[in-house]
Parts: C-alpha cells; sequence; structure tokens
C-alpha cells in the first residue's frame, strides 16, 4: 500500500503541473528593437533637452499618436514590422504647433527569438529624409542599424 | 480540458475497483527460482485519444504491445500517428507524423491471482519523425504593426523521455485488459528549422515547453 501512495500522489502532482504554461509571453528587450533619437541645437551642436516631444507614427494605416513626454534628451520610436521598406515619424514639440516629417528608411533581417516573441526585426542601412523643416531643422544620422537600442540612431537639430 | 475530466472519472473508478480486488489477498505464490520467458503479449489501442479525435484538431491514434519480461517487470513498445494544428499567439503552423516509443515498466501492485492486473510505473525512450509547415510565425509590433513571416514544409524529428504510471485490469473473467496511463514527458532534442523551436510534435504534444503530460486509455487483448 506504500506503492499505492506514492503512486497516487505521483499523479496528482503530475496533474497539476500539466495544466501549466503554455502561453509564452514575449519579454520586453527580446523583440524588436526600437528606433532611438537624440537632440541637438543647431547652433551649437550640442545635445539639448527638450520641454516636451509629440511624436506620431504611421504603420501604414493612418498616423498613431505615441503621445507627449517632458524633460527628454532621447526618445524610443518603434518602427513598422511589416514588410515596407520606410517608416513615416512626425515630431512637433507641442499639441498643436508645427510638424516635421521624417521618412526613415532601411532594410530589413528577420531573426527568430523565441516561442513567445517569435521572430525579430534588424533594420539595416537607415536613412532618414527631411521634408518639413519647422521645428526640426535638421537631421544627423547616428549608428545606422539597430539591432539594439542602445546607441542613438537618428539626430534631431532644433 | 474536458478529456482530462474523462480520463479522471475513468480513473477514479477504476482506483476503486482495483483497491477492491487487493483487498482478496490471502496467498502468495512463491516465484520460482530458475528463470524461464513464457511467451505472452497484451495488444492494445488507445480508444480514448482516437474519440477525441473525430472532435478536435489533434488526432491521435496510438497502441502498444507489452510483454512480461521477468517478475513483475515488463517491456513495452509503442507506436502511433498524430496530426495537429497550432493556431495561437498569432502563429498558425501544423505537424504530422509517426511516433515510436520503447520502455519498460515495474507492476508496484499487483493482483495476487493475477500478475498483469495491478499498478505499475515505468520510463521509455520516444522518438518522432514528422512534417511540419509554418504558415505565420509572428513578428511582434507596435501600434497594430504586426507582421508575419511563413516557412516552407519541411521534415524534422524530436526525441523526449517519457515516464508511464498506469493501472491495468482485467474486464471480467475475459482476455479484454483496461490499460490506463499517464505519460510525464521531457522533451530532450528536437531538430529545428531555421532555428525556430516547433510548437507542437506528434506524440508529444503542445512543446513551447519542455514538459507535458500525456494520457492514453487503451483497451487491450491479452494472447
Amino acid at each position: 500500500m506504500k506503492y499505492l501512495k506514492i503512486f497516487l500522489l505521483t499523479l496528482i502532482l503530475g496533474l497539476v503541473f500539466s495544466c501549466g504554461g503554455d502561453d509564452d509571453i514575449c519579454e520586453s528587450g527580446e523583440g524588436t528593437p526600437r528606433m532611438k533619437v537624440s537632440f541637438k541645437r543647431e547652433s551649437t551642436g550640442l545635445p539639448r533637452t527638450l520641454d516636451s516631444l509629440y511624436v506620431a507614427v504611421d504603420y501604414g494605416s493612418g498616423k498613431v499618436q505615441l503621445g507627449k513626454q517632458t524633460n527628454i534628451n532621447s526618445r524610443l520610436i518603434p518602427l513598422r514590422v511589416d514588410d515596407a521598406p520606410y517608416t513615416d515619424v512626425y515630431f512637433r514639440l507641442s499639441d498643436k504647433g508645427a510638424e516635421s516629417k521624417v521618412r526613415v528608411s532601411y532594410t530589413t533581417k528577420s531573426t527568430y527569438v523565441s516561442p513567445g516573441c517569435g521572430i525579430k526585426k534588424n533594420y539595416e542601412n537607415l536613412d532618414a529624409q527631411l521634408t518639413n523643416t519647422n521645428p526640426v531643422v535638421k537631421l544627423e544620422a547616428g549608428q545606422n542599424f539597430i539591432e539594439n537600442e542602445d546607441k542613438t540612431n537618428l539626430y534631431l537639430l532644433f | 480540458m474536458k478529456t482530462k475530466l474523462i480520463f479522471t472519472f475513468f480513473f477514479s473508478t477504476l482506483s476503486l475497483f482495483c483497491l477492491s480486488q487487493n483487498k482478496q489477498t490471502d496467498t502468495v505464490k512463491t516465484e520460482k527460482a530458475k528463470w524461464k520467458y513464457e511467451p505472452n503479449f497484451m495488444v492494445g489501442f488507445d480508444l480514448l485519444n482516437a474519440g477525441v479525435s473525430f472532435f478536435s484538431d489533434r488526432k491521435v491514434y496510438q497502441g502498444f504491445i507489452s510483454s512480461r519480461v521477468k517478475g513483475d517487470i515488463h517491456a513495452v513498445a509503442e507506436a502511433g500517428f498524430e496530426s495537429n494544428v497550432y493556431k495561437k499567439n498569432s502563429y498558425d503552423g501544423k505537424a504530422s507524423g509517426p511516433f515510436v516509443k520503447l520502455g519498460a515498466f515495474y507492476m508496484l501492485a499487483k493482483d495476487s491471482d493475477n500478475p498483469f492486473n495491478g499498478f505499475y510505473a515505468g520510463g521509455k525512450l520516444a522518438g518522432s519523425f514528422y512534417t511540419q509547415e509554418y504558415m505565420a510565425v509572428p513578428v511582434r509590433g507596435f501600434g497594430g504593426s504586426n507582421s508575419s513571416v511563413a516557412f516552407p514544409s519541411s521534415t524534422q524529428s524530436s526525441f523526449w523521455l517519457e515516464g508511464v504510471l498506469g493501472g491495468r485490469v482485467q474486464l471480467f473473467e475475459s482476455n479484454f485488459y483496461i490499460d490506463v496511463n499517464l505519460q510525464p514527458k521531457y522533451l530532450a532534442y528536437t531538430t529545428k528549422q531555421d532555428d525556430i523551436q516547433p510548437m507542437i510534435v506528434p506524440g508529444f504534444g503542445k512543446s513551447s515547453s519542455k514538459f507535458t503530460m500525456g494520457f492514453a486509455w487503451n483497451i487491450a487483448y491479452k494472447f
């Protein structure tokens, strides 16, 4: 009967464990990296802190407002993960203010990460075009590929 | 989940049945000192999983052959076929193929009148050789910008360790037995297509985690 107890206990434990996780969660940092944007003063070329910055991105189905951030010297912007060769990003300093459009073009490379995250995209050969010089006056290229979120990829000059 | 409930229901009724049988132990046969293998075979087919196959995307047909080797030790070989789909978390994949398992189990508690009646535990080595196709592996993005990448059909193989815990009971005085067992499985090795961890492996189940639990409800015939 001692065997039987062990047997039944294992059985119960087995049933408990078998209900465990099938849904893998994608932890942040493992997925597709975002583009890092930093700011400089156009007159001096030195880094500057922005009081406020509004960002909107067109992910293929119209502009999506990513909202306002205050007192920042850099900002991470997620780019498109579909097969489009560019992402349109819009910057403005105040909610109703003038808006600069930056078209970021690139080539992508797919890498498998994990069951939860699926596939991540790395961006290469980054190139940015500015179309409206108010409020962003000029662009300056940073690291021209995105593999992680450490280095600045694009400088905005105000 | 429903299948699991049905299974536990069967199992609980069976365990009551077996317990009542075990109470009758009076005479204990002494094992012969000299051992000679007597040909004996039991062939079983998993009815529960085959039945569930009619109502779900997961189709499992499996059977076993076991033979009492010596004393309480039985050898067991299993074979089966499974086809399954995985549509979850923006994945869309399917896999199908045969699998085989080889192992042995030990009768922990048995009926004194019939050494084939009782509870057993053991282990098996298992392998599966299957075809998989992932129509969509997700690329997770922001702001509704999700996409997926498709991969062509490919042939893969997986190997796992499997424990077995079960009970076997004779149906009245016939040569038919009911064999019910639980199979905790641990995925040891799998080949991968472009480094993609397979989400389903025939015979193993959902393989995004290394550990799964299987079960079988067999009708077996003893020759």
